[in-house]
């Protein structure tokens, strides 16, 4: 009879264990579950939808000849002369602002400005010497113009601007 | 079933799984993962940057049209371009106004300069990087094909990686309160296209090679021409390489 009732007690205490064991189990697999996300650590320390989030993304500046198809004069009369290797977009827009699904969306606006021509051709300090440079109050003077905001283009056409001085 | 035939089968058995392991390709990135991304394979590329200081001509090109491809936000910059200007062996002026995003304006330093150049940065892309180090999260890691970037998902914007960064190219974006930096246009890359700052330079002063293009220029150029790393001291080992440094540019 007494010997019965001792076996009962132990076997209480595996099963304490048991349990107690396998809550823990649980608690381990549900803290994993909330704190690794999805993707976690199949190719390092990070998150691979992280990569294809980056991937997602669409590009707001076009190709290098992302003008070329539907300008192709425009394209032409750059590539050959003095700005053959300025991007169109510098002095334009980026082409996504201009053209979606291949059609144009938006006009394409045109920085007229002097100030544009100055970022790269004004004279100052560190420019390489070989670079072809201007001062612009001598340039004006020398070369006869009046100052305006948009001075250059009265003689410089900004696509070939070495070709037909106005 | 008797001990030694329990065994053989045992054995036989994870043969056949490791069989199966080598076969699977482990790299397919992301075609099997449900986020369909087939067109690129990060396996086949290498990336690396190289800057020609010489042929810089500091229009700020490069700022402006990595603005507007990543929408960087107003006083941030993921590269700028600084000038400097070497008065003499101690003295050294270095400025970049609004990261040089319109440019440099007519104002110039003080005179009796004994030179004085331009010089794109951005982030170098560490091979031993001490940003994803240091990362409590990891939100911020490499790619395969040798990217350094942030998964602002999981990032907390600590900032820790911002203070690690020796070369100054992270920031905290001020919307959404996490770590962000360049990133080389990963979605331009990964279409085979330029980074925008190299598209925009009108001089080729900014060049983006792939080690495992063939006959790739820009890695020729790396290895054929006397190039320099930024601070290599620091055994950060970046992959963006400098050509025609002055000993001052760090
Ligand atoms: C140096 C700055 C600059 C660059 C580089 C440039 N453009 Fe222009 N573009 C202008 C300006 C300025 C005008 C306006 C001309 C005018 O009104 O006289 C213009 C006008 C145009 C027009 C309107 C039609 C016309 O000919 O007036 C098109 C189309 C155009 N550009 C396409 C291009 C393409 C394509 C490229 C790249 C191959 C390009 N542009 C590069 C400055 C530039
Ligand atoms: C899908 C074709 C397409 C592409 C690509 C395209 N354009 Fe246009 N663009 C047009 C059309 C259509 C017009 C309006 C008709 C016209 O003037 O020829 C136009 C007009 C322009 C104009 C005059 C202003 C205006 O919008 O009316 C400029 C400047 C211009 N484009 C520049 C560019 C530049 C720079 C690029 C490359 C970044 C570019 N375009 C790419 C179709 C295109
Ligand atoms: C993004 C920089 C950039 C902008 C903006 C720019 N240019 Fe240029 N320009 C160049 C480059 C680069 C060359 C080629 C010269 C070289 O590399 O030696 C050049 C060449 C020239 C030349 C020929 C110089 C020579 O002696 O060969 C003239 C003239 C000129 N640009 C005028 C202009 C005018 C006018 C504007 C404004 C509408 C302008 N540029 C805007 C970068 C620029
Ligand atoms: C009144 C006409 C006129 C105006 C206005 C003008 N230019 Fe010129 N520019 C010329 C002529 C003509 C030349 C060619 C000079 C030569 O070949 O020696 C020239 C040459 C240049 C060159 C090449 C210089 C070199 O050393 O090779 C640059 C750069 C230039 N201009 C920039 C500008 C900029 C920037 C503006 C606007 C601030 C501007 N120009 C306004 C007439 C003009």
């Amino acid at each position: 009879m007494g010997e019965t009732v001792k076996k009962e007690r132990h076997t209480k205490h595996v099963y304490r264990v048991l349990i107690i064991l396998g809550l823990m189990t649980i608690v381990v697999f549900a803290v994993r579950y909330v704190l690794i996300p999805e993707g976690w650590g199949e190719y390092g320390n990070f998150r691979t939808g992280a990569v294809a989030d980056m991937l997602e993304i669409e590009p707001v500046h076009g190709r290098w000849d992302g003008c070329k198809k539907c300008h192709p004069d425009q394209w032409e009369a750059v590539r050959t002369a003095d700005h053959a290797t300025l991007s169109c977009e510098s002095c334009h827009e980026p082409l996504s602002f201009h053209v979606e699904n291949g059609r144009r969306k938006t006009p394409m606006p045109t920085d007229r400005s002097y100030k544009l021509c100055a970022r790269c051709h004004r004279r100052i300090q560190g420019r390489p010497e070989g670079f072809p440079q201007v001062k612009i109050d001598d340039h004006l003077e020398e070369m006869g113009g009046e100052f305006g905001p948009e001075v250059c283009l009265d003689c410089h056409a900004s696509h070939a601007p070495l070709e037909g001085l106005r | 079933m008797s001990r030694r035939t329990f065994l053989v089968s045992a054995l036989q058995g994870a043969g056949a799984g490791a069989a199966l392991v080598i076969a699977v390709p482990v790299d397919s990135l992301l075609a099997d993962k449900g986020r369909v991304v087939e067109r690129y394979d990060w396996n086949d590329h290498s990336y690396l940057f190289l800057v020609d200081i010489s042929r810089c001509i500091g229009c700020g090109m490069c700022v402006k049209a990595c603005k507007k491809e990543n929408g960087v936000p107003a006083a941030f910059y993921r590269t700028w371009v600084e000038r400097y200007t070497v008065y003499d062996e101690e003295t050294t002026h270095i400025e970049s106004p609004e990261g040089a995003m319109n440019g440099f304006g007519p104002s110039n330093p003080a005179t009796g300069a004994s030179k004085s150049f331009f010089v794109p940065k951005l982030c170098n892309h560490c091979k031993y990087t001490p940003c994803t180090q240091v990362c409590p999260v990891g939100a911020s890691y490499t790619t395969r094909d040798g990217v350094v970037m942030v998964d602002r998902k999981r990032c907390i914007g600590c900032g820790y990686c911002v203070q690690a960064c020796p070369y100054g190219s992270r920031y905290i974006d001020p919307e959404s309160h996490t770590a962000d930096k360049c990133t080389w246009c990963y979605h331009r890359i990964t279409r085979g296209m330029n980074p925008a700052c190299v598209q925009a330079c009108p001089k080729g002063a900014r060049l983006f090679g792939d080690r495992m293009r063939e006959n790739d220029p820009v890695f020729e150029m790396v290895e054929t021409r006397p190039v320099r790393i930024l601070q290599p001291e620091l055994l950060t080992k970046p992959q963006c390489y400098y050509l025609g440094a002055d000993k001052e540019v760090r």
